[in-house]
């Protein structure tokens, strides 16, 4: 070796250094993994998707853990009494209660010392909509009631209650603002059956943000064993705890998707490195060719935060899949390395595979362009990777890589797949594989109202047990439902609580035709200031409230100086400013009525106040057609329906886009539309038999069986290179070709092999990656490998004619 | 440094102060054991009582008059007749509480886990503890004293258990069916008189703010 390339080889080799190193240390520094879903959500919204991201990221309902206990006898499997469960509960329910990580914690009990909450008790007048309640009748009733209670010694809350509010207004109030229908046993909330104990609780972080809410259901669960370790009275009791809601649905998610994910990976690394060994008998090569993969991983993620700041989980999920075709090249280079020198080998297929890099990134260019944050990201990490695999092939693994020479060449193997090569093909297969394609449009057509996928639900790998459960829960604990809300956008609060109050008549209407069960509105728990303002009016004064007391009391038993309190506590309600929102939230108290305020009223992201009126137990989908206005309805579930058709549509362009700028390089290149076909037939093929095939089995089309075409379409421009190109017109071209095609089937079947046994996983998600694209692979294949034979594109690829006239090795 | 003969004596005095504190529960249980002995056979019973009921609330004193009802093993209801008839019955720790609508003369029934009425729940558990006899339920709830009087009804000396109940933390109901109330801490003071103390005269519940209760019991009927 010459002082010259010795000198390149360290400057390589440092450059590479420099440039990973580099790499590592960013990522150290600033490595920042973001799993929110509002990043895949568009960033032009209008309001309703702006109240989507708000509901996605922090609604009310994805904060929520709802905790079930179930004992179980160990010995006869006997639901244990309801006291033992109870008991448990409630110690659950005070420790959880003094952490800060939940804003509340309920099982049905509200102490005394929670219940009088401030401001609202005193503003209880304010907040009451019920103008009748001083009305002499009322009065008098609501004083029987309270000579009903005396029967009881009372508290000093109690007595401070009766005293103030004898009509028990705040407590009516409480009532409303927290209705609930589930039974109770020793004063905590029971399922229908008495067989689990429930409580629930809401985190302070948002749904998805997964590491705090990891750490969350940690310390649910710690909590709860420390409790049954040191519970004496369990005796022969087992504890199944149960945990539910969107946190913990997300993270089973991940965990059942990881889990199934590292065994895959395993098992399919472990039969990839033995075939790999088998072809190349070099455990150094094996490792080699994972190289350029690990490098693209690496720069992908670096590129991704270097422009956006962070790394999306999904982008990084998705990215390592759409450059799987990135462990191609070092596959070709090592084929052809264990024939020719290294150097050579690198420089000889350097054109094919600069022309199959040069086409994949510029396909997934256009999706830079795309509206949606995570496909600008998945676009950046994919071209960003592949140039980094493609360099690293053709600078770093010459480098790094032992002399041909010195290995052992398998020729046995080599001579295998060479067989398979030179297998001839009946003319009435191509007729056959000519016609397929057009089959598969005809498939595809038949039954495109199955095309794709509407139903976010059917790729959730939470079984429907469970959600169902989950739900009926929600439902008996009184907790918001998700589907159906109203939703009112304005300049000002104000104007936003006396348009949800104007359709308070139609709401109540709807309740009545029993058209929705139940509905809820900030302007429950705070109501306009207008509002305020009227009631303030209605309420009798000092003297009239005296006469009124005086008169309801003459004929009874009780004592109307007991009763001084409730008169000052109307004269002073009389006197009190209306309560505003910012009041209420400065004091930064954790109380439900304050949470209710913050879910159900807040600024969007173009500063208008946003209003949102849950409604539950709706019973028709008629609804919708219900004019509400100004509120406009938003159906969750049509709207997430709506929300991943406009993804899949604005995937779909932008993929199209991507396309056809591939086939423009291809005839730039070319300059020859039959070249252009040649190369870009077996991928169009490949894509269309595996819809057809995906579609006859039963699937419908997601976003993810979507991504992976992305895949397809990188694999399918690189067999086809390598397939259709011979290197030169030299005598060793045939050769080379057919080394450059047993180098394609080592590649298919590597790919094969990675995601095949993706398809094997009962995860709807790892199932349509792995299907899609190991049917896309190997139809990208079968195509290549049959059309090839009659169709070598002989064209001077190698650029030095010197070189081009090297012997190979074999 | 300790030595070993000063860390045995800190043992045995440690131990002898347990031991002493132990007898000397166990002494005070078997009063109340013995107090309550006359009770332990009575399957059913019924009692007439008489209540007096005190409160700021109240122009004068409010008078009750009804019935309170034990069977074994868990069931206990309060019958008012007099002013207004209510009915209070315990039963599988539901309270279902019966009300008369003085317009209609229906009656109308609510049922309510007992653990939202902390109050009525101990004064139940008190009088399940007094009839069964069963001194462990009432030292649960209730710190005790009993106090032997010089007063006499015939020839027996009457006994007077005094009670502090423990209920420490009270709860409200927010079910839509529940009806609010709690309770706090309690002063019981009961007169037992008869031969063998086997008869409970009288029972005087003091709460905080002036809130008292002084029901007369007289003669019961077994049922059983």
């Amino acid at each position: 070796m010459n002082s010259s390339s010795m000198i390149r080889k360290r400057l390589i080799f440092l450059l590479w250094f420099v440039f990973c190193l580099g790499m590592i240390l960013f990522l150290f520094q600033s490595f920042q993994l973001r799993s929110d879903l509002s990043f895949f959500l568009p960033q032009k919204t209008d309001a309703i998707d702006q109240v989507m991201r708000h509901q996605l990221t922090q609604g009310e309902a994805g904060k929520i853990i709802l905790i079930a206990l179930r004992l179980k006898n160990k010995q006869n499997n006997q639901a244990a009494p309801t006291r033992l469960l109870a008991d448990l509960n409630k110690k659950l329910t005070a420790v959880l209660k003094i952490q800060k990580e939940f804003t509340q914690v309920h099982n049905g009990q509200s102490s005394l010392s929670e219940l009088l909450i401030e401001p609202y008790f005193t503003y209880r007048y304010l907040l009451n909509d019920k103008p009748e309640s001083f009305s002499q009748k009322n009065l008098k009733h609501s004083f029987l009631q309270l000579l009903q209670r005396i029967q009881f010694i009372m508290s000093a809350t109690e007595q401070r209650l009766m005293s103030e509010d004898p009509q028990m207004i705040w407590l009516t109030l409480l009532k409303r603002w927290q209705h609930q229908t589930l039974q109770k046993h020793h004063g905590v909330w029971f399922d229908h059956n008495a067989e689990q104990a429930l409580l629930f609780v809401k985190t302070r972080a948002n749904a998805y943000d997964l590491i705090q809410q990891k750490k969350n259901i940690a310390l649910i669960e710690n909590n709860l064993s420390e409790l049954i370790q040191s519970s004496k009275s369990l005796g022969d009791y087992t504890i199944e705890p149960l945990l539910s809601g969107a946190p913990v649905f997300a993270l089973s998610s991940k965990k059942s998707i990881s889990l199934q994910i590292k065994l895959i990976s395993v098992l399919a690394s472990i039969t990839l490195m033995a075939f790999l060994f088998w072809f190349f008998r070099s455990i150094i090569t094996v490792f080699l060719i994972s190289l350029p993969l690990s490098l693209a991983v690496l720069s992908g993620i670096s590129s991704v935060i270097l422009v956006d700041g962070f790394i999306h989980g999904i982008t990084m999920a998705f990215g390592i899949t759409i450059i799987g075709v990135a462990v191609d090249y070092p596959i070709h280079y090592f084929s052809h390395a264990r024939y020719m020198p290294r150097q050579l080998a690198a420089h000889s297929i350097w054109p094919m595979l600069r022309l199959g890099l040069i086409t994949t990134i510029i396909g997934f260019s256009a999706i830079l362009l795309s509206d949606f944050s995570g496909l600008r990201q998945l676009g950046i990490f994919a071209i960003s990777g592949l140039i980094t695999a493609a360099f690293c092939t053709r600078t770093l693994l010459p480098l790094l890589s032992i002399n041909p020479g010195k290995h052992t060449a398998n020729s046995g193997a080599y001579n295998k797949l060479l067989f398979l090569v030179k297998l001839p093909i009946h003319p009435a297969i191509k007729k056959i594989m000519m016609l397929l394609p057009l089959l598969a449009i005809i498939a595809i057509s038949l039954n495109y109202q199955h095309l794709w996928q509407k139903d976010l639900a059917a790729l959730s790998p939470i079984p429907e047990k469970l959600k169902q459960q989950d739900f009926n829960l929600r439902k008996a604990m009184g907790l918001p439902e998700l589907r159906y809300t109203l939703l009112i956008t304005a300049d000002t609060i104000e104007e936003l609580l006396q348009q949800s109050e104007q359709l308070k008549p139609e709401l109540k209407h709807l309740v009545k035709k029993k058209m929705i069960s139940a509905y809820d509105m900030a302007a429950h728990y705070l109501p306009s200031r207008q509002q305020q303002s009227n009631i303030q009016q209605t309420l009798p004064d000092e003297k009239q409230l005296e006469k009124l007391l005086l008169d309801t009391l003459q004929e009874t038993e009780l004592n109307a100086q007991a009763f001084t309190p409730f008169i000052q506590a109307l004269k002073n309600s009389r006197q009190l400013i209306p309560l505003t929102r910012e009041q209420l939230l400065n004091s930064n108290k954790d109380n439900f009525i304050n949470d209710k305020i913050r879910t159900l009223l807040f600024k969007n992201d173009n500063g208008l106040w946003t209003a949102l009126i849950p409604l539950q137990g709706v019973t028709t989908e008629t609804i919708a057609d219900i004019d509400m206005s100004p509120a406009q309805l938003l159906d969750l579930k049509a709207q997430t329906e709506s929300l991943l058709s406009h993804y899949r549509n604005e995937a779909i362009a932008w993929f199209l886009a991507g396309l056809v700028l591939i086939l423009l390089v291809l005839f730039f290149h070319h300059r020859q539309l039959h070249s252009v076909w040649t190369l870009a037939a077996p991928f169009s093929a490949a894509i269309t038999i595996t819809i057809a095939t995906l579609l006859m089995a039963g699937f419908s089309l997601s976003i993810f069986h979507l991504v992976t075409l992305l895949l397809v379409v990188g694999l399918g421009i690189d067999y086809s290179i390598f397939s259709f190109k011979s290197c030169t017109k030299s005598e060793n071209a045939l050769q080379f070709h057919e080394i450059s095609q047993v180098s394609v089937i080592i590649c298919a079947i590597s790919t094969l092999i990675m995601f095949a046994s993706l398809s094997l996983s009962d995860l709807p998600v790892l199932k349509a990656i792995g299907l899609t694209a190991s049917l896309g692979a190997f139809f990208a294949f079968l195509y290549t490998f049959i059309f090839s034979r009659s169709n070598v594109l002989n064209e001077p690829i190698l650029s030095h004619p010197d070189e081009s006239n090297h012997t190979l090795n074999n | 440094m300790i030595k070993p003969i000063t860390l045995a004596l800190i043992v045995i005095i440690f131990l002898s102060i347990r031991l002493v504190y132990a007898a000397d529960t166990a002494s005070q249980n078997q009063d109340l054991v013995n107090l309550l002995h006359p009770f332990t056979s009575i399957q059913s019973i019924r009692i007439p009582f008489k209540e007096k009921r005190f409160s700021t609330f109240l122009k004068l004193a409010r008078e009750y008059e009804g019935t309170i009802e034990y069977n074994q093993p868990d069931q206990f209801i309060k019958t008012i007749t007099h002013p207004d008839w209510n009915q209070f019955i315990i039963e599988n720790e539901q309270l279902h509480i019966l009300s008369r609508d003085s317009t209609s003369g229906s009656n109308k029934e609510q049922t309510v886990s007992l653990d939202d009425f902390p109050q009525f729940k101990q004064f139940s558990t008190l009088f399940s503890g007094l009839l069964q006899g069963n001194a462990a339920i009432i030292s649960r709830y209730y710190t005790y004293k009993i106090i032997p009087t010089d007063h006499s009804i015939g020839t027996h000396k009457n006994t007077r258990l005094v009670l502090q109940s423990r209920v420490v933390d009270v709860f409200i109901a927010t079910s839509e069916h529940d009806d609010q109330h709690s309770g706090s801490s309690q002063h019981i003071e009961i007169l037992f008189s008869g031969e063998n103390n086997s008869h409970i005269k009288q029972i005087s519940i003091t709460g905080v703010g002036g809130e008292r209760s002084v029901l007369d019991f007289s003669d019961p009927t077994f049922l059983q």
